[in-house]
């Protein structure tokens, strides 16, 4: 597996060191990044095994280069977190080279997708694997390779992504408070290397191809998509219990989603469903050499957002959020074992200062409408402290029945109260 | 008897001042015509600009962005404003769809995010990035989204101009008049003065060092002083070029996140 992987990388390497030649005086390179000190604080828990603080160095860098009619980029992320070995990483989240002949753009590489228009619940940001030990709302990316075709029209474009290579997300480690995996079964046999199946194909063959069609326009006032996807899913993995571990499984789907968001007087109206289709059971042979079977839960999801914004007389800008969330699905346990936010509402009350300084201040609270008991409420506060040094802190209160054997929705973190501290040098 | 005289005597007074008011009426709109036709044909243009944001203590701060903007046949232009300093902001991009009758689109990049949302009408009224320019300032001065009043001729730094007033036609807007004084032969404006929806007066604008480019007259500078705050925003245009050949999908929504 490491191998191949390594040959996935190679190939893009290849394809850099082909575009290097043709850098030269007439290139044009825009760059940015940051590197930040990122703290955050967990009120202890019952288990001896989890890891209650973690402190972490972030470097993230982006860089673009055109020249005449290609465009590179290049999008890297790396954590280096001193108290949990599966927190040090760099993500490739976007390296690619783009070329444009004339409406239409061929791009090849790794590449973030932010489809979704809503500001909590991304119904539609499922193509890029991501860190699952990141925040809820805003999960740090991995790059997905792709070869993108796109063509371009005046108001609208389409297109067409084939993705050669599965990426598996990257799942919290045992000790992580954001491991979702009963904790009574956690504290015993480890987390195992997660795999993903297509039908017969597994993880090992690295070939399963997948693609996507999107399809989005401004129309009148609105901006619409449309969008198919066939791929393997890895937002929302199947838990196998093995032998030596639980090992999470992902499996193909079939998803068919829109998008739509329109300004209407003060308010900025969001609506997004997504439809996803498990079509077959996938079979697979257990270490214990036991024949396994298991299908991924056919459902809709629908989110709806609205957002109204004014301006005080201290020329202050005040934002309020509401944002739902609901799974359709025949079994609404399976729902809950699903998402842990299977039937939600999301509210954020944002005060934006506009002064020069960029004082921001936020609360939000997010509460399960099926399990009434389980709600987050978070408050942040941002301050610019220089043209490059800013800071942002704040706290998340979540509460949840503890339920250790069979967790479902936010009972997977159980009561998991967090202080969070972030200084960023931008430059 | 007396009543039927004093009622015709009063019909004589309106149909007179109706009779006043249309040529000043149709005189502001003109004037505001001609300044938009001395303007057209530039097809695209590319900008250069520092905007200097100075507090109510002299304290300033520098923020560098550039603005491309694309010409458009049968509405107004599209442009594209984006910012390179301060860091944290580096690569913030405020795209507009200007339209002649119906409200403006706009529409924000935050790179922090690497998302593009939309801004609602009444959040036009906001200040930009903390400067004392709006959202709604940032946009174009389609003619058709004003209604206007002739006041006079008069003299602005010894300069021949013109005074006339407009009242946003948008009810969204943060203002509810501009007071405009306009060069008669740069056919440019030279200063506005902004009232906010009490008819107060809020800021003003000086429009100055005006170069010429293809037979046009542009302003290098543009210093705004908020009345009520006394915080001020000065943007200089460190270059500017006109005629330029940009792609239309350029100034989509879906493309802000890309830097070139």
């Amino acid at each position: 597996m490491v191998i191949k992987m390594k040959k996935q990388y190679l190939l893009f390497l290849m394809l850099a060191i082909w575009c290097l030649p043709n850098i030269n005086a007439k290139t044009t390179v825009m760059s940015r990044g940051g590197n930040s000190l990122d703290i955050r604080s967990f009120n202890p828990d019952q288990w001896a095994e989890t890891i209650d603080t973690n402190i972490s160095y972030i470097t993230q860098f982006s860089s673009w280069f055109k020249h005449e009619n290609s465009i590179g980029k290049v999008k890297l992320f790396s954590r280096y977190d001193g108290y949990d070995i599966n927190r040090k990483y760099i993500l490739i989240q976007d390296l690619y080279i783009k070329q444009e002949l004339n409406d239409v753009e061929i791009r090849l590489g790794f590449q973030e997708f932010n489809w979704s228009f809503l500001d909590s619940f991304k119904l539609s940001d499922t193509l890029n694997s991501r860190v699952m030990d990141s925040p809820f709302f805003n999960p740090e990316k991995l790059g997905e390779p792709v070869i993108t075709w796109t063509v371009l029209a005046e108001q609208s474009q389409l297109s067409i992504i084939v993705m050669p290579f599965v990426q598996l997300s990257k799942l919290p480690s045992k000790g992580s408070r954001f491991n979702d995996q009963p904790k009574a079964i956690a504290s015993s046999p480890p987390l195992l290397d997660p795999k993903w199946f297509d039908h017969s194909k597994k993880s090992e063959e690295q070939n399963a191809i997948q693609y996507a069609i999107r399809y989005n326009e401004t129309l009148q006032n609105a901006d619409i998509s449309l969008y198919f996807i066939h791929h393997i899913d890895r937002i929302h993995p199947f838990n196998s219990i093995e032998e030596n571990g639980i090992r999470p499984l992902f499996f193909r789907n079939m998803e068919i989603g829109t998008t739509w968001m329109m300004p209407q007087d003060d308010h900025i109206i969001t609506f997004e469903s997504v439809f996803k289709n498990f079509s077959e059971s996938n079979q697979f042979i257990l270490k214990n050499g036991n024949l396994a079977e298991a299908k991924g839960l056919d459902h809709i999801q629908l989110g709806l957002g609205i957002e109204h914004s004014e301006i005080n007389d201290n020329g202050w800008q005040i934002k309020k959020n509401i944002e739902f969330k609901h799974i359709i699905a025949e079994d609404r346990l399976l729902a809950q074992e699903l998402s842990i936010f299977q039937s939600d509402i999301f509210f954020n009350y944002q005060i934006d200062v506009n002064n020069t300084n960029g004082t921001l201040l936020q609360v939000s609270a997010v509460i399960d409408l099926e399990r009434r008991h389980e709600y987050i409420i978070e408050m942040s506060y941002v301050e610019r402290l220089s043209d490059t040094w800013k800071i942002m802190f704040g706290k998340r209160w979540l509460h949840s029945d503890e339920d250790e054997t069979n967790p479902k929705g936010l009972n997977k973190f159980g009561n998991m109260n967090e202080l969070f501290i972030s200084t960023t040098r931008y430059f | 008897m007396k009543y039927k005289w004093l009622l015709i005597m009063c019909a004589f007074g309106l149909m007179s001042q109706s009779i006043q008011a249309n040529p000043s009426n149709n005189k502001g709109k003109e004037i505001a015509q001609i300044v938009y036709d001395s303007e057209k044909g530039y097809q695209g243009e590319l900008g250069e600009i520092e905007m200097i944001l100075i507090n109510a203590q002299d304290e300033k701060i520098t923020r560098k962005l550039t603005n491309k903007i694309l010409e458009m046949k049968d509405d107004g232009p599209r442009f594209i404003i984006e910012f390179l300093w301060p860091a944290d902001v580096k690569g913030t991009k405020l795209l507009t769809w200007s339209h002649r009758t119906k409200a403006d689109s706009q529409w924000i990049f935050m790179p922090a995010f690497n998302r593009t949302k939309r801004i609602s009408s009444r959040n036009k009224s906001g200040a930009f990035m903390g400067s004392e320019f709006s959202y709604e300032d940032l946009a174009s001065t389609e003619v058709e989204k004003y209604t206007y009043r002739y006041i006079k001729d008069t003299l602005l730094n010894n300069r021949e101009s013109w005074l006339i007033e407009r009242y946003p036609v948008d009810k969204n807007s943060g203002y509810s008049k501009h007071v405009c004084w306009v060069d008669k032969e740069y056919k440019v404006f030279k200063k506005v003065e902004y009232y906010d929806r009490k008819s107060e007066r809020l800021k003003t604008a000086i429009f100055k060092n005006h170069t010429q480019l293809h037979g046009a007259w542009y302003p290098n500078t543009i210093h705004i002083t908020n009345s009520q705050t006394r915080k001020q925003t000065i943007m200089n245009w460190k270059k500017r070029t006109i005629k330029m050949t940009f792609k239309l999908p350029t100034f989509s929504p879906s493309k802000l996140n890309e830097w070139l």
